[in-house]
């Protein structure tokens, strides 16, 4: 059985950071579209005979008429392909979900219920499979969607039994808000394969007693807690197992950089160590500039953030340095900032080891307001 | 600080000026209103700018005499191992000046704080402080006010030391921290940055909670819509399974109504009974009496025709011979017979309509009965043999089928009870049903408008993210407020401690200072916890030994003074590899030539022991030391 898995799309989400930016906010928006094409021309390329997509297609209920013209259209242009789709916490099933009040093309099938099997036979490969699923109604479901009545299905052990679901792998005992699929139960029902969507990060295969699942992460990284690469999944999958290939999505990536600027001493020193790091300009990038900022070095964030922003596609910048200071030279001076940093000192020797953080910061926020205003090196 | 070089463009009188200080003592000489005071004002310039105030304003003092020149210069000099260059080009005000800091090494133009002056920036003192104790104007030794409070001035002094501005006892380093501290939380209006951040974080939290209270109350009501079909299905699933038997229905409600006519029918024929008996008993009332009437008259008739029979031939009715009529009888027998016959036939007639009498109302009740009976039987649907010798055929029958009829209407009955108390049940399955639909729409809607509400509100886990990082924004922020608590304590602490240590300190320097510019005759000056100054006398005199405020000295003597605070002053308030220089506009003009010499050697010392710098003017015609480097106006 041939099949691609594709989850958590989130296609029109809210991408926050640009905000106040519509032609990026477009831009990124169709980035998710074309990023989840690639599922479709995956699915026309190895003639998938199921394209599984386990919940969060859409990132709310209220998206736009051409995201889901989009959506039929892709899934009419794999007419031989059986599209299933297992609603999420995003774009659940609601009276007012386009789920529900949009026509979808015939090889279309949306679980809207509870738990549901779907049975479908192949001449091809003349097997018969049957693929369970279900729907969230809401955004949170805390109650596991496998069971129904408290009662988990009992399969015909003949024919491939597929799960496609959105929702939470939880240990047993343990809760989720997000529909726990508890281990246990999977593994009592033995599942052939299980497709799972929540996770945006992708799992690899996990092989359990009786059953294996995989959570392929979404398609489109959005936001810096989403920096791995991004992609979708494409293989077989029979009796014996299922053998599945990563096939990498992202359009644009987003990346955090650490940065130590210890030993840099001008402005442009800084600007290019970050050009060193971040390479990719159509990339998005976090930069935390860490170590020890130099005594002579005057660094304003909020304009190097601004300068660095022409040449990339997204940049922010985060002051998590500390301002190095000559304690030797400034301990010895004869002068109320001296006598304060001698102070200081005494009060730093003194302390716990949890204590002298907390003192090293006070002796550079005195030190600062000795020099001027006390600046905390926020990026605004 | 040493200042390098002096390229005057335009400044006041001077045009194309270039002068090379050096290390150590260097003169400005030059013959008066040659511009030595003008040359000394323009480092100040160069360093912090030119005011604007008044109307006699530096910027007007200074403007170039001569047209066409660029109003401005340069200024080289080396401070902490680094060389720097100032390029300034003064406007008409202080946003037209265009002034320009380099590093002299490499070139680079060095980016400068908004609104900081470059004295500023590299000495790192404010104006007021290089006014106070770098730059000496000329005969401002003196404080300008009327007074000549000397206390006020040295306090002025010492307490504008360290890049201090302020007014009031508060210094501007704690004010600094404490508008820090406000920026993050003021008590007076709540618009600190942590305020902001713990409000959005309430106002975020809120959310949250209401998008989880939505979603978990539309979560039970989705359960309860569950539960609620579940319910509903399978009371419609029992009400199916008891359908009702409309065949039977009909053939009990028809063996309902068949009873009533039988009953009818039965009661019509209980009357006829009744009329019946009724009329038997009459006509056997009649009957009785009438039969013995007419056999007592037969047997009359019977005697009499006996009697006549035997006229004369029985003795035992001899006696009836007496009767005329008996006579006449037996004499005509044949007549006797005859009457004795038509009597008889007459009582047998009469006896007869009597009979018939009763026995027609028997008859017809019977005919009634019968008719009663055969419509009944043809009711029950059981065959009728008319007539008396089938009565009780009949009879039989019709109680049999009585019978029958009877268990038929008794379990006929009992259904359509039964039937009955289904149309209860099925009122209250249609009032269930009913109920059931209506609070499953309830349930469905109210938890799509939850839900809906929860949309409106916001993204669920987006909003927990944002709530995760402003606590961690919060957390930073408390940590900075920690921190510049503990910096507001210890500066609070090392000013104490600073101010206790001043006086002493400031008195021992500039004391030794002061020794070596007076010839050791006055070394001990004494800066009081306020900053009083005393001094004590050591050489002859009634003042000899004895402490006194500066006040009664001379005004060459407090000029002294003055230097030598200066000097100490600048000596302690600069950092370490980075003394201040001292520009001093002809300091010794009140003294005589020994106090000069005196305090030629000081400065020369103070310069070589300090590795430092002074500028000061002087008129041509004095002698200098010849470690000073002189530098004649005219000459430049």
């Amino acid at each position: 059985m041939r099949i691609v898995i594709c989850a958590d799309a989130h296609l029109d989400s809210v991408f926050s950071v640009f905000k106040k930016n519509s032609s990026k906010l477009s831009m990124r928006r169709e980035e998710q579209k074309r990023a989840f094409s690639k599922a479709i021309s995956e699915a026309e390329r190895i003639g998938a005979h199921m394209l599984m997509i386990p919940g969060d297609l859409l990132d709310a209920r209220n998206v736009s008429k051409d995201t889901i013209e989009f959506l039929k259209d892709s899934f009419r242009s794999v007419p031989e392909t059986f599209v299933l789709i297992a609603p999420g916490n995003h774009d659940p099933v609601t009276p007012d979900s386009p789920y529900v009040t949009e026509e979808w093309p015939d090889n279309v099938y949306i679980f809207k219920k509870g738990l549901e099997a779907l049975e479908l036979s192949y001449e091809d490969t003349g097997e018969t499979v049957r693929i369970y699923g279900a729907g969230f109604h809401g955004h949170f479901c805390r109650s596991s969607l496998l069971r129904y009545n408290n009662i988990l299905p009992i399969l015909d052990r003949n024919v491939l039994n597929l799960l496609v679901m959105h929702g939470n792998i939880t240990d047993p005992g343990g809760r989720s808000d997000y529909n726990p699929i508890y281990k246990d139960d999977i593994d009592a029902c033995g599942f052939d394969f299980c497709a799972l969507g929540h996770s945006h990060r992708y799992s690899g295969t996990v092989r359990l007693k009786n059953t294996a699942y995989v959570y392929p992460g979404t398609c489109e990284g959005r936001s810096f807690d989403e920096t791995d690469t991004c992609g979708i999944l494409s293989g077989t999958v029979t009796k014996n197992g299922a053998e599945l290939d990563f096939i990498p999505t992202s359009v644009r990536e987003n990346h955090v950089c650490d940065i130590d600027i210890t030993g840099i001493d001008t402005y442009a020193g800084i600007a290019d160590a970050i050009r060193s790091v971040c390479r990719e300009k159509e990339w998005l990038y976090k930069v935390t500039l860490k170590g020890s900022k130099h005594p002579d070095l005057h660094l304003p964030v909020g304009r190097l953030a601004g300068e660095l922003s022409d040449e990339y596609f997204y940049i922010k910048i985060i002051p998590d340095y500390i301002d190095s200071v000559n304690i030797t030279l400034l301990k010895d001076e004869n002068s109320l900032r001296g006598c304060f940093v001698r102070s200081m000192l005494e009060r730093m020797e003194a302390a716990s080891p949890d204590e002298k953080e907390m003192y090293t910061k006070a002796l550079a926020y005195g030190l600062q307001a000795f020099d001027g205003e006390v600046n905390f090196n926020d990026y605004t | 600080m040493i200042i390098r070089e002096m390229i005057i463009n335009g400044f006041g009188r001077h045009c194309g000026l270039k002068l090379e200080p050096e290390n150590g003592v260097n003169v400005i000489c030059g013959d008066n209103e040659s511009g030595k005071s003008t040359a000394a004002a323009f480092i100040r310039a160069m360093l912090y700018g030119l005011s604007d105030k008044g109307d006699q304003s530096e910027r007007k003092k200074y403007r170039p005499w001569q047209a066409g020149v660029k109003y401005g210069g340069e200024l080289r000099f080396e401070h902490r191992g680094i060389f720097y260059r100032v390029t300034a080009q003064f406007g008409e005000s202080r946003n037209d000046d265009v002034i320009t800091l380099y590093n002299d090494t490499t070139g680079e133009i060095l980016p400068t704080d908004a609104g900081k002056t470059v004295g500023e920036m590299i000495l790192e003192i404010p104006q007021e402080t290089y006014d106070l104790s770098v730059y000496a104007a000329q005969l401002s030794s003196k404080p300008n006010s009327d007074s000549g409070n000397m206390d006020y001035l040295f306090d002025r002094l010492v307490k504008k030391s360290d890049s201090m501005k302020q007014t009031s006892s508060d210094i501007t380093v704690g004010k600094r921290i404490k508008a820090a501290m406000d920026s993050i939380s003021s008590p007076r209006n709540d618009e600190g940055t942590l305020d902001i951040l713990q409000a959005k974080k309430s106002e975020t939290d809120a959310a949250v909670k209401r998008i989880y209270d939505f979603e978990t109350r539309a979560e039970s009501l989705r359960e309860e819509h569950s539960r609620l079909r579940g319910e509903l299905d399978e009371i419609k699933k029992r009400h199916t399974s008891e359908k009702k038997d409309i065949t039977r229905i009909t053939s009990a409600v028809n063996t309902i109504a068949l009873h009533g006519e039988i009953k009818e029918y039965i009661s019509k024929i209980n009357e006829c009974d009744e009329d019946l008996t009724y009329a038997a008993r009459r006509r056997s009332r009649i009957r009785k009496p009438a039969t013995v009437i007419f056999i007592i008259l037969i047997l009359l008739c019977a005697l009499c025709a006996i009697a006549v029979a035997f006229y004369g031939k029985l003795s035992g009715i001899s006696f009836l011979q007496g009767i005329e009529l008996y006579r006449k009888a037996a004499e005509s027998k044949v007549l006797s017979y005859i009457t004795i016959g038509s009597a008889a036939a007459a009582t047998g007639l009469i006896y007869m309509f009597v009979f018939s009498v009763g026995s027609s109302d028997v008859i017809a009740c019977k005919e009634d009965m019968y008719d009663l009976e055969e419509e009944l039987c043809g009711v029950l649907g059981i065959k009728y043999a008319y007539g008396d010798g089938n009565h009780s055929y009949n009879r039989d029958n019709i109680n049999e089928e009585l019978q029958k009829h009877s268990r038929e209407y008794k379990e006929a009955k009992a259904y359509l009870d039964g039937e009955n108390n289904k149309d209860a049940e099925d009122k209250k399955y249609m009032e269930d049903v009913e109920d059931y639909t209506q609070r499953i729409a309830y349930a469905l809607a109210s938890a799509d408008a939850l839900s809906k509400a929860a949309d409106e509100t916001g993204d669920c886990e987006e909003l927990a993210e944002r709530s995760a990082e402003l606590s961690e924004s919060i957390n930073i922020y408390k940590e900075r407020m920690n921190a510049l608590r503990i910096a507001n304590d210890v500066l609070g602490e090392a000013y104490k401690r600073w101010q206790a240590d001043l006086g002493p300190v400031f008195g021992n320097e500039a004391g030794v200072i002061l020794g070596k510019l007076t010839g050791g005759r006055y070394n001990d000056l004494r800066v009081a916890r306020n900053f009083e100054i005393t001094l004590r006398s050591r050489s002859g005199g009634d003042r000899s030994g004895d402490l006194y405020g500066s006040y009664v000295y001379s005004g060459a003597t407090v000029d002294q003074m003055y230097l030598a605070l200066r000097l100490a002053l600048v000596k302690i308030i600069s950092q370490p590899g980075g003394m201040l220089p001292l520009i001093l506009d002809d300091p010794f003009v009140q003294y005589d030539m020994r106090r000069k010499q005196n305090a030629y050697r000081t400065v020369s010392d103070f310069t070589r022991e300090n590795n430092s710098q002074i500028i000061m003017t002087a008129c041509r015609g004095d002698s200098f030391p010849e470690d000073f480097n002189v530098m004649m106006l005219g000459d430049a």
